[in-house]
């Protein structure tokens, strides 16, 4: 089971397939998100739905329609719904009532798409299933344990699949609850150096180590 | 061409490339992700403390930083601040990873692999993740996003 790529061309790939993945698909690379959306596949079917019919929309008619619905509920500008509190006033010279774009106009660079439909997901995930499968039958490891030293320490059995599940819960429970995982918070948010993800990667790293550390498994 | 169809067969090259870069690369083998947390405290022998996944990541993410910064400075991506359940979750995760030797990527790829045992793993993750979503409900925590 040795053999595996060396680190540069490892990194230089997973690199790639990282950029690669936003500029081709305008959506930031992320494993654990699409993972937990197969917890709640009807609710998730009923969001397909509603992205597809604003993606149908015609965008001038929508607007229109969400400005209309916008001061039915919260009142037209200047004309305050009685009894709602009145915001803060604006400071003086602040350039109240200017919109400023939030990012200008020549800087603008791709927007991000739409989240795609739960069956494209379903593609992802099944092609990354796939690309496992391509890699093991080609280095002739197909269906090789885990791990010489997994074997050892977790033998085949109840007590390993229940370390497996166990850990699976905490991986599970775990990214949903920081917001990504090695794809979205390690190479695509740390990447792009959001705070949450930089905080993140740093975390579970560290913990990964201190848990690996306590456990004192022997490798050869 | 079809924007769905597109989707499809993008995502799908992607999953594609990213299961067999995953696979040649270690990061589905519970040893090797094992001796890169483990920092070659308990390794002996010639692969000791090798540090080839640690530099693979690390240098992965460098070089993501790099191709973000040259490719897609001014794009528009969805922010990712620090939130509530930023560090709590992330050790969480840290230690399942260590556990598992599996990122949920992973978990798929050694599916593929015909490990079998992963099974296990990822009907863990999913456990998690609706488990995660229940306690969301029932203590009205926040959402990050739809999808990461």
């Amino acid at each position: 089971m040795s053999g595996f790529l060396p680190w540069w061309l490892a990194a230089l790939a997973l690199g790639a397939i990282t950029v690669g993945y936003w500029i081709a698909v305008r959506r930031p690379l992320g494993v654990s998100g699409v993972l937990a959306r197969f917890t709640r596949v009807r609710e998730e079917l009923e969001f397909d739905r509603g992205v597809a019919a604003v993606n149908r929309a015609d965008p001038i008619a929508l607007e229109a329609e969400l400005l209309a619905l916008t001061q039915e509920a919260f009142g037209t500008v200047g004309a305050p719904l009685a009894g709602a509190t009145a915001p803060a006033a604006p400071e003086v010279g602040s350039g109240a009532g200017v919109m400023e774009p939030a990012v200008p106009a020549a800087e603008a660079g791709r927007a991000c798409a739409p989240v795609p439909s739960l069956g494209a997901h379903l593609t992802f995930l099944g092609m990354l299933v796939v690309g496992g499968a391509l890699a093991a039958l080609l280095r002739g490891t197909w269906g090789a344990g885990l791990g010489e030293a997994f074997a050892r320490h977790l033998t085949p059995g109840p007590a390993g699949l229940a370390a497996l599940a166990g850990g699976g819960v905490l991986v599970g429970f775990g990214t949903a609850m920081c917001g990504g995982c090695s794809a979205g918070h390690g190479l695509t948010g740390a990447g792009r150096l959001m705070p949450g993800s930089l905080v993140s990667t740093g975390v579970y790293f560290a913990a990964a180590v201190a848990v690996a550390v306590a456990l004192g498994w022997r490798l050869t | 061409m079809n924007a769905r169809l597109f989707n499809h067969l993008a995502m799908g090259g992607f999953g594609l490339a990213l299961g067999f870069t995953i696979s040649v690369a270690g990061l589905s083998n519970w040893d090797e992700v094992h001796r890169m947390f483990s920092l070659g405290l308990f390794t002996s022998g010639s692969a000791g403390g090798n540090p080839r996944l640690l530099l693979a990541f690390g240098g992965a993410i460098l070089l993501s930083m790099a191709g973000f910064r040259l490719l897609a400075r001014h794009d528009q991506i969805p922010v990712k601040p620090i939130r509530t359940g930023t560090i709590s979750g992330a050790i969480l995760f840290g230690a399942g990873w260590a556990i598992t030797g599996a990122c949920p990527a992973a978990a798929l790829v050694q599916l593929g692999e015909g490990k079998l045992v992963a099974l296990a793993t990822l009907g863990g993750i999913l456990g998690g993740a609706w488990l995660h979503e229940k306690a969301r409900r029932a203590f009205h925590w926040s959402r990050h996003s739809c999808v990461d």
